[in-house]
């Protein structure tokens, strides 16, 4: 049986830890050593699907959005799903999420599931001051899930990578049943 | 404690002799106990030995005080820590004189209490000189002393204490090593990585002098007992090892490796070489004449062409890949090639396709990435609607296959682009096409060149040449024969025979072309033609056309009709047939308007003549007589009018001469009469020719008839005449 792919982008700010999570959920491992990614890094994950064709994650790390320069739309063509980064820490960086949505969208299908990671949990210093925006995130129509995720301890990293192919599958089965 | 920078040493001084002596009495106490401690077997005496303070430690100089007597008497034989009571150094220290009753009352007790404890310490030593010959004896009593000393000692003097244990460690370690080597190994082994670590960070030489001799065999040993180890931790580092080496000392490194690399290089060259020599050697072969040929063409150099094809090339891969998300739709990989990561490769391929054109784009031109190359490898990427083939290529691949892979991925666009822009990464949702169109492009990639392999393509190539070639030869012999057979059998029927009827083979049928004048002889040849060759049907393409009537038959017809009319009186015609336009040009006269229209519609009627041009006159003034007086056959002057006009009448009608015909009334002797009008119309004649007309055109007649318009009723000079008749000389009108 032959297996799908689906690219899939994490967009986000620099430095909110998208190559860390894609560490995290590939590798096993964390580094505390920042290390900005340039362009982009394009990594695989094959999740097994016991009653179905197995779902390759083709899963493209694309460099921040830094004040200088914005994300390169192409490397966001065609994706099938994102997973869109912020660091708990920087309320700044939480508040770009309504726009690197707008980006993809804006790109691709605008029915893309979208799923938001809130990353560096297990440093988190202020709690609470990003409730709204949260709350606001968890009721936009491409925002599937909002996960508070540790790419260091590992906290939510898989199950939002999951739950993320759960959706692409769901996608992917209702179109081809549209199509037949 | 006390520390040696203490000012304690300074107080001693002021509390006087008798401190001096006790303290010169511990410190012999401390002596004796000491070596007591450190030979148990010597006999030597404490006492005996002269110690320079000099050579004491710092932290012996500035013992305190001794202890209160009753610690002693407690606990005779253990040193408690002394309570010290020393003024705070910023303090003056107290003189004697300040406070003196109860100084020397301090002292003298202090005395007494010394002088008691060293009574009782003699006492005892002098019992353990007893002793000393028992040494275990005199060593158990004095084990809890030794270990509080030796707690004491640590702290107040590492160098004595070191002193006294050296001698004895090596022993004791010996000596336990040889009671129970196990423990010793696992009370040593805890601190050992500890004790190398310190070496190695405080003197890294000393310890590398140590071991250097043992790593090289060490490595042998390891290496023999697990040779996957040695290698599974060295590998990671051995590439920065070489990188590194090659920035530090780099010729050494060529040095090193040329031998192994340079052999691989020169065997590849060497056949490279033998390669161009061969497709030089074989330049005068067709091949390299082609090759020539190509090189011309091409407009490149012959021994590029050579290179290239010496080289060759290989696919390693081709890709097709989704242009917007990289996805892999298909991947071949020739099995027995290394097996390239697709996914990821797609993935990066299609990510610096993205940015070369979203970073190396200038402002309104498109730029599109051709190829990447890599060693001796290259990617060629060619891109249509949304996708684009990736094709990994070893070697350098020749135009005809860059040109197979377009039009490849043309093909594949067109037959299959809507799958291919809808994919959702199923590979499934392609259509098979696809695969047939790439399995032909990799089949495509040329074989490494079959020296003397049977030319299977030139021979399909003649085959597909000469086998029809051969079956219409075939063919064409067949219906040639035919055609000769019907040819001969229409030539045979004589009716047939004068016209060319062409039988000519077309496709499986026999067609008849060619002209007959009706369709009975064009049913006739059918007919014939069905007889000959019963079994090809025959298309009878003969037409039926009027056949142009034959010249001289026309000519002789005008000829006729012309002689008709001009047996007519007063007719003089000539028709003239103009063979070129078959047209008939009628001259000449004729009596009335009657006439005129019955000559144009005789010749008219004749058929095949198509055109009749008659101007052909009335005749006009011929009616005229030229009257004569009785007897008489002169020409009256008042006649000469009448004459020039007939003149002028013949001068207009050159082809036309005249009858004069002289005539005579009844009267009178017929001989005479006959003269008078030969006479008449003799003179009628001359005075023609005198008028300038030719004689030949004027023929002189004598008749003995009245003129034909007069009866013998009417007067008898309108007999005595001449007359005209016109004719056309018949020399004329041949």
């Amino acid at each position: 049986m032959s297996v799908i792919s689906k690219k899939i982008c994490m967009v986000g700010d620099f430095g909110v830890g998208k190559t860390s999570l894609v560490r995290r959920f590939l590798d096993r491992q964390f580094s505390d050593h920042y290390l900005s990614t340039i362009g982009v890094k394009i990594s695989r994950k094959l999740i097994p699907v016991p009653t179905d064709q197995d779902l390759q994650l083709i899963i493209w790390d694309i460099e921040g959005k830094t004040q200088f320069q914005s994300i390169t739309p192409h490397y966001l063509e065609g994706a099938m799903g994102a997973v869109i980064v912020a660091d708990l820490n920087r309320p700044e960086t939480i508040e770009h999420i309504q726009s690197h949505i707008q980006l993809l969208t804006s790109v691709n299908s605008s029915t893309i599931p979208c799923l938001v990671a809130l990353n560096k949990v297990d440093t988190i210093t202020k709690s609470g001051q990003e409730r709204s925006v949260i709350a606001e995130l968890e009721v936009h129509p491409q925002v599937v899930t909002v996960c508070q995720t540790s790419a260091k301890t590992g906290q939510c990293v898989d199950q939002m990578f999951e739950s993320l192919a759960q959706r692409l599958l769901e996608h992917h089965h209702a179109r081809t049943s549209e199509r037949s | 404690m006390l520390s040696p920078e203490n000012p304690l040493k300074n107080q001693a001084a002021p509390i006087g002799a008798a401190d001096q002596d006790i303290d010169q009495s511990l410190k012999s106490l401390v002596d004796i106990l000491l070596d007591i401690d450190a030979d148990q077997t010597a006999k030597s005496s404490a006492t005996a030995r002269k110690v320079s303070p000099e050579s004491w430690p710092p932290e012996l100089m500035v013992l305190p005080p001794p202890p209160q007597p009753s610690v002693f008497s407690a606990k005779p034989l253990t040193l408690e820590p002394p309570q010290v009571h020393i003024k705070p150094p910023g303090q003056p220290p107290s003189s004697s004189t300040a406070k003196p009753p109860q100084q020397s009352e301090f002292l003298r007790q202090a005395q007494n209490d010394i002088r008691f404890v060293l009574g009782r310490l003699d006492e005892k030593v002098t019992r353990l000189e007893r002793k000393i010959d028992q040494p275990t004896e005199l060593i158990n009593p004095l084990l809890p002393l030794i270990t509080e000393l030796l707690t004491l000692k640590h702290t107040e003097s590492n160098h004595s204490l070191l002193q006294a244990l050296v001698p004895l460690i090596d022993q004791v370690i010996q000596l336990r090593a040889q009671q129970d080597q196990a423990k010793m190994g696992a009370a040593i082994g805890d601190i050992l990585p500890a004790a190398i670590a310190h070496q190695i960070q405080h003197s890294p030489a000393a310890i590398a002098k140590a071991i250097a001799p043992e790593i090289a065999l060490s490595i042998q040993e390891q290496a023999q007992l697990d040779p996957e180890a040695i290698a599974q931790s060295l590998g990671p580092q051995m590439g920065e090892a070489i990188k590194n080496q090659i920035l530090v000392e780099r010729e050494a490194m060529v040095d090193a490796l040329y031998p192994v690399i340079g052999n691989t290089i020169s065997k590849y060259m060497v056949e490279v070489v033998k390669s161009i020599n061969d497709k030089v050697e074989a330049s005068l072969s067709p091949e390299g004449i082609l090759r020539k040929v190509r090189a011309r063409i091409r407009g490149v150099s012959e021994a590029e062409l050579i290179l290239q094809e010496s080289v060759g090339f290989k696919v390693q891969a081709i890709l097709l890949i989704h242009k917007a998300s990289g996805l892999v739709m298909r991947d071949l990989q020739p099995a027995s090639s290394f097996q390239i990561e697709a996914d990821m490769l797609a993935g990066m391929l299609t990510a610096i396709r993205s940015f070369v054109s979203e970073c190396m784009t200038q402002p309104d031109t498109d730029s599109e990435l051709h190829q990447i190359e890599y060693n001796a490898s290259k990617i060629v990427l060619e891109v249509a609607g949304y996708c684009y083939l990736a094709v990994i290529i070893k070697g350098e691949p020749s135009p005809a296959f860059i040109e197979k892979i377009r039009t490849t991925l043309g093909q594949i666009v067109l037959k299959s682009g809507k799958a291919i822009a809808y994919y959702d990464g199923d590979p499934g949702n392609i259509p098979a096409s696809v695969d047939l169109c790439l399995d032909r492009l990799l089949a495509a990639e040329p074989k490494p060149a079959p020296a003397a392999k049977f030319p299977v393509g030139i021979a399909v190539l003649l085959g597909l040449i000469l086998i029809p070639l051969g079956f219409f030869s075939y063919r064409s012999y067949v219906a040639h024969k035919v055609e000769l057979k019907t040819a001969d059998a229409l030539d045979g029927v004589p009716e047939l025979s004068v016209y060319r009827i062409v039988p000519k083979v077309e496709g499986s049928k026999l067609t008849l072309t060619g002209r007959l004048p009706n369709d009975a002889l064009r049913q006739q040849a059918a007919v014939v033609a069905a007889q000959v060759a019963p079994n090809w049907p025959v298309a009878n393409q003969i037409l039926t056309v009027d056949v142009p009537a034959d010249p001289t038959r026309i000519a002789g017809e005008v000829e006729r009709v012309a002689w008709i009319f001009n047996q007519k009186p007063g007719v003089a015609i000539a028709a003239q047939h103009q063979f070129n336009s078959n047209s008939v040009d009628v001259t000449g006269i004729v009596a009335d308007f009657q006439d005129s229209q019955q000559l144009t519609q005789a010749l008219k009627k004749i058929p095949g003549l198509a055109k009749v041009t008659s101007t052909v006159q009335i005749r006009p003034v011929l009616e005229s007589q030229i009257y004569f007086d009785l007897n008489s056959a002169q020409v009256e002057a008042s006649n000469l009018a009448r004459l020039r006009s007939i003149r002028q009448f013949l001068d207009q009608n050159p082809s036309v001469a005249l009858k004069i015909i002289g005539h005579s009334d009844p009267t009178g002797e017929q001989s005479r009469n006959q003269q008078l009008s030969r006479e008449r119309a003799r003179n009628v004649q001359q005075v023609l020719i005198t008028e300038g007309i030719s004689p030949t055109r004027l023929q002189v007649q004598v008749s003995d008839q009245l003129p034909p318009s007069i009866t013998p009723q009417q007067p008898l000079r309108l007999s005595r005449s001449v007359r005209f008749e016109v004719f056309i000389p018949v020399q004329k009108r041949e």
